[in-house]
């Protein structure tokens, strides 16, 4: 199992990085696919098998697709070279993220010094398997307010949507 | 579980969405051929009456008795109707102040929008849930960065509010991380029941899984608030987004976001506040936790917020970086016993979200007459405007903090609650200091602006007329301001009941 | 590898995975083993008849696919919600099927809005 959790990270990783650096946006894209189905196979792993599904149902199915016809909607998909990442804003970034990745793992390393060697895995590995019906129960039953306000920000994020993306564009004509 | 009751206790949200889908469907399917400027006048109205209607639930549910609904993602409780009730009258405001000129020609979509944030807001302050909390933050900033983009033929709108996504996505995603974190170690989503879990086990409170949860929900919440490092978005979001919204966003999701905040730290996870105290002859003393999180983003915001308006040319801007500081004032009474800590913070957000309301109102009655929102565009304006700019001054001394007004006493208070702090040890009595520094440093700019209003020579024109829509609310906040000013005790008695009925 | 029942059940599903990138990649390589080269201008021309192409492919696409796009989003996101809720529907009663209702029904709203805003027309 390790080395599943292992490959799926490396994939993840990789992909991630190929996904931010890579020129041409479609090919950042496509990467992004093969990142987001990592995600789905980590979570494979963690055993949250209804997230998984979620996953790949949502980020591959829809956010890809959408991201990819948002990249249809722009003039150009290569760029000027990037310079890499050796530049100010890249350096930043690069140090936060370090330092955002490192402060984690410190933090669980020594939440298993401080509870005598039982680590957060052992403890959360406890604790009973969650299946899709618990999830439908939980949503139904005490986390039913949560649940319709989601329905009210999905649309909230409908109509701003279409009010930001629904403007006649300027004469200047292209294509289509 | 009841549903009857969970439906009576929803209610007042209930009305803001059937008024914002009656708002949205109704503009675009009888009215889409009407003129704009009528449409905005008629919808205004309609989201004043729902607006109006929900108000009235509310004050019928302060006679009915507290309430905790499921985990605590439906608190209903005196204090939280309170806020319900302040968020529902800058709302109000807001919408009055839009009133007179459309924002963009999707008017039912805006007003729509306007209402989705406030159901947001109403949510975020009668939620004691993390799930709920994360829930409500999101709808509130979906609505208010579509909100900040929604004149879409100026750039800078646009620029603003993709600042204002951009950075809000990243802080959102840090907030879900951390709460998850804050999950993972209590077991538990709601925030009281958090706090029990520091009775049963001693080690929660130090707890690194569960410090670096808070760490990054505090990256969440400062996104929300705007305190430095998490400040950026603010300026250009403040200075794309029409007036009307922009005091919006700076009002309404400011009280919403703190009233949140304090309830996650003091009510959720106080006893892993930690400590940054430093005591007399300058003996630092740092305890791990959310204490020197919030004291370095209290220091930070303070200086840099107060340094920075200085320079700015832009009014919108000025009032974007004087909103950093504020938040930075506040964060300081955040180390105050719980109580006075808590009143402290109410207080002073409710003053300020109104005086800033206000000035943001100064602004959008303004800004088209005078050809812009840059300081320099508003000289003079005390022959043109005179009973505007006598407001704007009220505004602007409040924002400083001059005795008369309730800002000096929001301060006081802050402040006091600040020296409080740390059993009577004076160990945050750095951060006071620096407050009263900056304090004093933020009179000059805001000085400097009626400086430009009342003695700058003016510019051509003759007297502006201003909307009694936009006087009359400006009016009244001006007196509250004045009011609460002479009896800031009543404001302060009033906290403390609500609090006490928690 | 240590796996327990869970990890086994989703073995098929590894299998599958790698048999049909298998079945994708093997006529490429084995295409490109076996096949004779013989390249030359004309082969690689994009089309081996008909008229050079001239200009940028890239064309920007109407706004419309992109509104499009959002709308089909949004009600994915619907499903996702819908699936736990069909699963755990016969051990909830009426109240869960009226919190679904209301649920869509507000969803439903957002979509008349689009509908009478005429996004869904193609223009």
């Amino acid at each position: 199992m390790l080395w599943f959790v292992l490959l799926f990270g490396l994939m993840t990783l990789v992909t991630g990085i190929c996904a931010i650096s890579v020129r041409n946006i479609v090919h950042c894209a496509l990467f992004a696919v093969v990142f987001f189905f990592g995600i789905a196979c980590l979570f494979f792993t963690l055993r949250a098998e209804f997230l998984a599904a979620v996953q790949i149902i949502v980020y591959i199915g829809a956010i890809a697709i959408l991201i990819l016809f948002a990249i249809m909607l722009t003039h150009d998909v290569t760029g000027e070279a990037a310079g890499g990442m050796i530049h100010v804003g890249g350096i930043t970034g690069g140090v936060v993220a370090v330092a955002v990745a490192g402060s984690i793992m410190v933090a669980l390393f020594r939440e298993s010094l401080i509870r005598n060697s039982q680590s957060l895995v052992e403890r959360t590995a406890a604790a009973p398997q969650v299946s899709v019906k618990t999830i439908g129960e939980a949503l139904m039953t005490p986390y039913v307010v949560p649940f319709e306000v989601v329905s009210i920000l999905l649309t909230a994020a409908l109509v701003g949507a279409i009010v930001l993306a629904l403007e006649q564009r300027p004469a200047k004509k292209e294509g289509s | 579980m009841n549903y009857t009751s969970l439906f009576g206790y929803l209610l007042g949200e209930v009305v803001l969405t059937a008024a914002a889908f009656v708002i949205l469907i109704a503009d675009v399917m009888c009215h889409r051929k009407d003129d704009v400027g009528a449409r905005n006048q008629r919808m205004a109205w309609w989201t004043l009456t729902g607006l109006f209607l929900a108000a009235v639930v509310y004050a019928i549910q302060f006679a009915q008795g507290n309430a905790n609904f499921a985990d605590g993602t439906l608190v209903i409780n005196p204090l939280n109707l309170f806020f319900k009730e302040v968020i529902l009258v800058i709302t109000a405001i807001t919408v009055f102040f839009s009133m007179e000129e459309p924002v963009s020609k999707h008017v039912g979509e805006y007003y729509a929008m306007i209402l989705f944030a406030a159901i947001g807001m109403a949510f975020l302050v009668t939620s004691e849930n993390l799930l709920m909390i994360f829930v409500s933050i999101e709808l509130l900033s979906l609505s208010l960065y579509a909100l900040v983009g929604f004149q879409k033929q100026i750039l800078r709108s646009a620029e603003g509010a993709m600042k204002y996504f951009a950075f809000g996505a990243v802080s959102a995603a840090f907030l879900l991380f951390g709460l998850s974190y804050i999950y993972g170690a209590t077991n538990s989503l709601s925030l009281p029941a958090i706090a029990e879990t520091f009775k049963g086990d001693p080690l929660m409170a130090r707890s690194p899984v569960l410090l670096i949860g808070i760490l990054f929900t505090l990256v969440g919440f400062g996104f929300k608030i705007a305190v430095v490092p998490f400040h950026l978005w603010a300026p250009d979001a403040y200075e794309g987004a029409a007036a009307p919204v922009a005091g919006f966003v700076a009002s309404g999701s400011k009280v919403a976001s703190f009233v949140a905040l304090t309830k996650f730290l003091l009510l959720g996870v106080a006893p892993a506040a930690g400590a940054a105290t430093i005591s007399f002859p300058f003996t630092p003393h740092f305890t791990p936790g959310w204490a020197p999180v919030i004291a370095l983003m209290a220091f930070i915001s303070m200086v840099w917020g107060n340094l920075a308006a200085i320079t700015q040319t832009n009014l919108k801007r000025l009032l974007a970086y004087s909103s950093v500081a504020h938040a930075g004032y506040i964060l300081v009474a955040l180390f105050g016993a719980k109580a006075w800590g808590q009143t402290a913070i109410y207080f002073y957000i409710i003053v300020y979200a109104l005086t800033n309301l206000g000035a943001f109102g100064v602004v959008t009655a303004l800004a088209n007459k005078v050809g812009g929102d840059d300081i320099r565009c508003f000289a003079g304006v005390w022959r043109r405007a005179p009973g505007l700019t006598v407001l704007m001054m009220i505004f602007m001394l409040s924002l400083a903090g001059i005795p008369p007004l309730a800002g000096f006493f929001g301060k006081f208070y802050l402040f006091a609650a600040g020296l409080a702090a740390d059993q009577m040890q004076l160990g945050y009595l750095w951060l006071v200091i620096t407050a009263i520094l900056m304090s004093a440093v933020s009179f000059y700019y805001y000085l400097q602006v009626l400086r430009v209003f009342y003695v700058n020579p003016a510019s051509r024109g003759g007297p502006i007329s201003i909307c009694p829509c936009q006087r009359w609310p400006m009016t009244v906040i001006a007196l509250i301001i004045f009011l609460i000013g002479w009896y800031p005790t009543a404001l302060l008695d009033w906290i403390q009941g609500f609090l006490q009925r928690v | 590898m240590g796996g327990t029942s869970f990890e086994y059940s989703y073995l098929l599903i590894l299998v599958l995975l790698i048999g049909s990138i298998f079945f994708a990649v093997a006529p490429l390589v084995i295409a490109r083993i076996l096949g004779p080269k013989k390249e030359s201008s004309i082969k690689n021309a994009t089309y081996e008849c008909g008229l050079v192409s001239k200009g940028d492919p890239w064309v920007q696409f109407k706004v419309q696919y992109y509104i499009f796009t959002l709308v089909f989003v949004i009600f994915d996101l619907e499903t996702v919600f819908l699936f736990p809720w069909a699963v755990a529907f016969n051990a909830l009663g009426a109240f869960a099927f009226v919190e679904m209702l209301i649920f869509i029904g507000i969803l439903a709203g957002g979509l008349l809005y689009a509908w009478e805003k005429g996004v869904l027309e193609w223009r």
